[in-house]
Order: structure tokens, then C-alpha cells, then sequence
């Protein structure tokens, strides 16, 4: 028997407790009002190499098919009922699902390849409520496993893309230092790139002034151009990194007070306070936190928050496509991944909704591998 | 009997013949299907196997060969992990050839992975879709592209002639070997800063359970000690 640092860790369920805790778990999804929904489990791959990148073939399990083309097996849920609620014609549905989802570990993962999965997904149409859906989500959880001892951590990303939006730089830095959040390395050498402050020798390499002139005239020279990116695509980018040299640096200050936010912790029930007085701070950072604070009151009504430990960044590496509240849920030792995790995920959808449906989402799985006796 | 897999043409397998050649071991004709066997004049306990240089590291982690002389980049691609199975014996100073990132001349913006990584993005923007990247190395691609955070790329299987990819239209940016740039060069591409994923050159490997199993024969170590002797 494995022994945590709190004492010994109770043994994992069997095969026929599973079963009872996938039909205890399935009971309460109903009487919350969820419906059981099912996505196959083989995928197409070029649909989902899309939008999750080529660092899905590092994780998920690839099949070749010479008749209908490579296809994935399903590395998780989230994505396929997205998909399949997104080819339907509602806007608001509250989904959940049960079943297996396979995914490569390396070898010295703990994590079992094939893995037996329970979740949520809430869609909504109106951004008004997502508020409550978040609450919602949390609770859910929350109560299924309410009868084991475990912990649970919070994070917004909302907090930090707030804070970039109230930075006094362009669109352009902005859209690039958001869309690198999730990617720690990429976005500090960003952040560095459009400091004032640079760290010496550090090679600048978007914005080499002198070069922009040159790459204007030899671009004039050039006649023959091939494959999908024209001539016009490439003078334009020129355009771009030149307007950037007359724009504005992050300050000093700016970039302290984002880099302390990153590293902000505390619990739920006192973030929002400590971080509003983190520094001086802008309009939208500020109606973050007001959305950041409601949520924390509506909570309160149901749970300590003070018992909830709260993290800027929590999740930020693993939890890849969500912008918004995130939640994990874990035993009291760190050596396990977390028994649920989820979050909302609204910027995807709008990515994948083509016919410009606008679709928030908040959902969360639970890894039934990890479940223990109580 | 040890069963040694070289390179079945090309310049790989002339070096390949010069350099045992410098250690005193001539190569020569075996049997029958005389082009794919081989052994060394006098030896007897050495088995040849001339195979496609890529199919060498396979080989020798599925325990059909036991030595094998090939390129670390064919080994990289090959079998993740590879150090697992695989014993390098000795870096050889021949086969140089470096995996290189080659975009369009006429991208005169992209220098450097940070360019591509925003290129990817606007390819995104435009075109609805990632930037196709064609190359024979897959694996050593995308773990490259995703350790220096690269997105929004999308890897397309090219089995040769990568370098006409762009222009063929099914790719926008290639990965491909290089040991001079004059291919690149020939087809109007460019290398950019950052944008070596390999330095490649030819290594003598082992499989490591073969060699567990047999490290005290005495014929193994013979053969061995020649074969690392510095010349």
C-alpha cells in the first residue's frame, strides 16, 4: 500500500465498486438535469489536428486507413461533443459523458494509456450567464466528490488576458502575447522582445529595423512567387513590424506587475482583494475581478472559499484551450494527477463555430482510474 | 555469427567501405543474392546485411541486426527513445549532413523560428488553416517545433523530393537534409538562423541487448576494438 504524507492512501476501487461509483456519478449528472451524450470513438484526424495542433500526435493515438484516412482515437471528450453539438441546431444543452479515452504516456507516466473518463459539458448561448454555469460546474463537482478528502485549486485566465488587454502597446503585441499564454517558453522571450528594458545581448530578432528597409526593396526585385503566400501577404507583415517600431514598449512597471500577478496565489475567498492591490491597474483588469468576485460570492453561498486555494497560472500548461475559470481536483498528495479537472473554454468555441453561432462552454472530466476508496 | 547492416548505396556506403578499409577489413561478396550479403575477407563469425540506410536503426532495435552503421538523424526519426535499445559506439567522421528548416527565398521576412511561429499565425487568420510543413522526418519535426513552441503547423508525410513540395503545392515550408545547401539553394529555399533541428553524421550502433547477452565473446570484442580504433 502506498503512503501518502498524510497516512496510508486507501487502495483503488475495483472493478464492480467502479461500477457503482459510474452509476452513483451518472444518477446526480441526471438530476442536475444533464443528458448522457455519445461521440465514436475513433476520429478523424485532420479535423482535430485543427485546432488542438500537431502536438496531438505527441499524445493521441494515430490509426492509418487507407479508405478514410488517418483517424485518432478519441483523446478526449470535450472536443468531439463540441463538434457534435455544434453540427445540431441548439444553442443551450447540458451534456455528460462516460467512457474511455486513450492517450500516449511516456514512461515513466503514471497515468494508464487507456483511461475511463466521466464529465460535463454545459453549453450556453448567452455570455450573461456564464457566471452562474461556472458555479454550476464547480458545484457539480464538487459534490460528487464530496465524500472523498480532497483539495481543490482555482485559476482564471480571464484575470491574466485582462491584465494584457489594459497594457498600453498595440493590438498586435497584445493578440501575440495572448495567444502565447499557454506556452510559458514563447511568452516570456515575447514579453522580453517588447520590454524597454531588455536583458543585454538578448538578439531582437521581430524587430531588426534597419533590415525592413531592405526586405521593401529586394521584395520589389523578386518576380516569381510560388505556394500560397503571396507577394502582398509578405509586403504586408513588412507593414506591420514597421508600424510596430513607432509603437509603444511594455514599461517597467507593467511588466512587473503582470509577471507578480503570474506568480499570484492565495485563497479564493481573499483573491480578488489582494489582487486588485496588487498595483495600479486598468479598466478591464478591474471588471475582470468584478466577474472574478461574483463568482467567489455566489461560491461562498455553497462552499468555504477560504478552504480553496486560488492560482493565476493554474493550469495554464495543462489545461491547453481554456480562457476563463478553471478549476482542478485533487487527493492530498501531490504524486497523482488531478481526479477532475476542468474549465470554460468560450474562445474555442467561437473558433469552431463556422456558422458564426456564438456558443459559451464550461466542462470538466473526472478520471475514474484515480478514484479510491473512502 | 554477427549480423553487421551497413548502407546498400550511395556515398554512405562508399565511406562506409573506405573507413573499414583504413581498420584492414575488406569487404566482399557472399553467395548467391550477392548484392545484399556480404562479409569481411577472412572473417567468418561477420554476417553483411546491406539494407536502406533507414531501415538500419528498425532493424537493430527489432534484433535483426546486431552493429549497424547509419546516420543519427535516420536513428532520431526512427525510434524515439532510442537510447533505450540503442548503443552509439562511435561518432564517425563522415555521413555530415544537417536537417534543416527551408522556406521560399521570397519570404524575405522569415529569419527566424519567432517569424515562422507569426507566419503560422497569419496562415491561420487568412487561410483558415495551419502552416503544412512537408518532410520525410516527422518525429524529429514535430518534437523540434513543439520544444521551441512553434503553433499552428500542420506536418504533411513526404516520402522524397521534399524540396519540390512548395512548388508542387502541397507544403508551404519543408524539412529536409542538407549537407550543402545546393539543393536548397536550386530550388530558390533558404535555411533560417534557428532553424537547425539536427547536426547529423554517420555513428556505429549496437543493440544494447545484443550486447548485454554477448559482451565477454571474445570474437564480438574483437571486432568491436577494430572497429573503434582511432585511425
Amino acid at each position: 500500500m502506498l503512503k501518502s504524507k498524510k497516512g496510508i492512501l486507501k487502495p483503488k476501487l475495483d472493478s464492480s465498486n467502479l461500477g457503482l461509483e459510474i452509476g452513483r456519478i451518472a444518477t446526480i449528472f441526471k438530476k442536475a438535469g444533464l443528458k448522457e451524450i455519445s461521440v465514436p470513438s475513433l476520429l478523424n484526424s485532420s479535423d482535430l489536428v485543427d485546432f488542438y495542433g500537431e502536438d496531438l500526435k505527441l499524445r493521441a493515438y494515430t490509426t492509418s486507413d487507407p479508405v478514410r484516412g488517418e483517424q485518432i482515437l478519441r483523446p478526449d471528450f470535450t472536443v468531439p461533443i463540441l463538434l457534435k453539438h455544434l453540427r445540431g441546431n441548439s444553442h443551450q444543452a447540458k451534456y455528460f459523458y462516460s467512457g474511455n479515452v486513450w492517450r500516449r504516456q511516456n514512461f515513466k507516466s503514471i497515468i494508464p494509456n487507456e483511461q475511463y473518463q466521466m464529465g460535463f459539458e454545459l453549453f450556453d448561448s448567452k455570455k450573461t450567464k456564464s457566471i452562474s454555469s461556472d458555479v454550476e460546474a464547480y458545484l457539480l463537482i464538487n459534490k460528487i466528490l464530496s465524500k472523498y478528502k480532497v483539495n481543490s485549486v482555482t485559476g482564471d485566465v480571464q484575470v491574466l488576458t485582462s491584465a494584457i488587454n489594459d497594457l498600453d502597446i498595440s493590438d498586435y503585441k497584445k493578440t501575440s502575447l495572448k495567444r502565447h499564454l499557454w506556452r510559458p517558453k514563447r511568452f516570456m522571450r515575447l514579453l522580453e522582445l517588447y520590454s524597454k528594458q531588455k536583458i543585454s545581448g538578448r538578439n531582437n530578432n521581430l524587430f531588426k529595423s534597419a533590415n525592413l528597409l531592405l526586405w521593401k526593396e529586394k521584395l520589389r526585385g523578386i518576380e516569381s512567387f510560388y505556394g500560397v503566400r503571396t507577394k502582398t501577404d509578405i509586403k504586408e507583415r513588412i507593414e506591420i513590424l514597421e508600424e510596430e517600431l513607432s509603437q509603444n514598449l511594455i514599461a517597467n512597471s507593467e511588466k512587473s506587475f503582470l509577471l507578480k500577478l503570474m506568480r499570484f496565489q492565495s485563497s479564493l475567498r481573499q483573491a480578488p482583494k489582494s489582487m486588485l492591490s496588487l498595483s495600479r491597474v486598468g479598466g478591464t483588469f478591474r471588471k475582470a475581478i468584478e466577474n472574478f468576485e461574483h463568482r467567489v460570492e455566489l461560491l461562498s453561498e455553497h462552499i468555504d472559499t477560504k478552504t480553496v486555494k486560488f492560482q493565476v497560472i493554474y493550469g495554464l500548461t495543462t489545461l491547453e484551450y481554456y480562457d476563463g475559470f478553471v478549476f482542478g481536483f485533487q487527493f492530498d498528495h501531490g504524486k497523482y494527477p488531478p481526479i477532475a479537472q476542468g474549465g470554460r473554454y468560450d474562445s474555442l468555441c467561437s473558433t469552431l463555430s463556422k456558422k458564426g453561432k456564438s456558443i459559451c462552454a464550461i466542462g470538466s472530466m473526472l478520471r475514474m482510474d484515480f478514484l479510491r476508496k473512502t | 555469427m554477427i549480423r553487421f547492416g551497413l548502407p546498400s548505396k550511395g556515398r554512405l556506403k562508399k565511406q562506409v567501405e573506405k573507413f573499414f578499409s583504413e581498420r584492414g577489413l575488406e569487404l566482399v561478396n557472399a553467395g548467391m543474392i550477392r548484392e545484399y550479403l556480404a562479409e569481411f575477407k577472412g572473417e567468418k563469425k561477420v554476417q553483411i546485411i546491406l539494407l536502406a540506410a533507414s531501415d538500419i536503426p528498425l532493424e537493430i532495435k527489432k534484433g535483426n541486426l546486431d552493429i549497424g552503421i547509419t546516420g543519427r538523424d535516420l536513428v532520431f526519426e526512427k525510434i524515439l527513445d532510442w537510447r533505450k535499445c540503442i548503443l552509439e559506439l562511435k561518432q564517425l567522421n563522415f555521413g555530415e549532413a544537417d536537417l534543416v528548416i527551408g522556406v521560399p527565398q521570397f519570404w524575405i521576412d522569415v529569419n527566424h523560428l519567432d517569424d515562422l511561429d507569426e507566419v503560422a499565425f497569419f496562415f491561420r487568420k487568412k487561410y483558415s488553416r495551419c502552416l503544412r510543413i512537408a518532410t520525410k522526418y516527422q518525429n524529429i519535426t514535430r518534437e523540434f517545433l513543439i520544444e521551441k513552441q512553434v503553433t499552428n503547423f500542420e506536418i504533411i508525410e513526404s516520402q522524397g523530393a521534399t524540396e519540390g513540395a512548395i512548388v508542387n503545392g502541397i507544403a508551404d515550408v519543408i524539412v529536409d537534409i542538407s549537407s550543402t545547401g545546393e539543393t536548397l539553394k536550386q530550388n530558390k529555399l533558404k535555411t533560417i538562423e534557428d532553424g537547425t533541428l539536427v547536426k547529423s553524421f554517420a555513428s556505429i550502433f549496437v543493440s544494447k541487448n545484443y550486447y548485454k547477452k554477448n559482451k565477454s565473446d571474445v570474437e564480438l570484442k574483437r571486432l568491436l576494438d577494430r572497429l573503434v580504433l582511432d585511425i
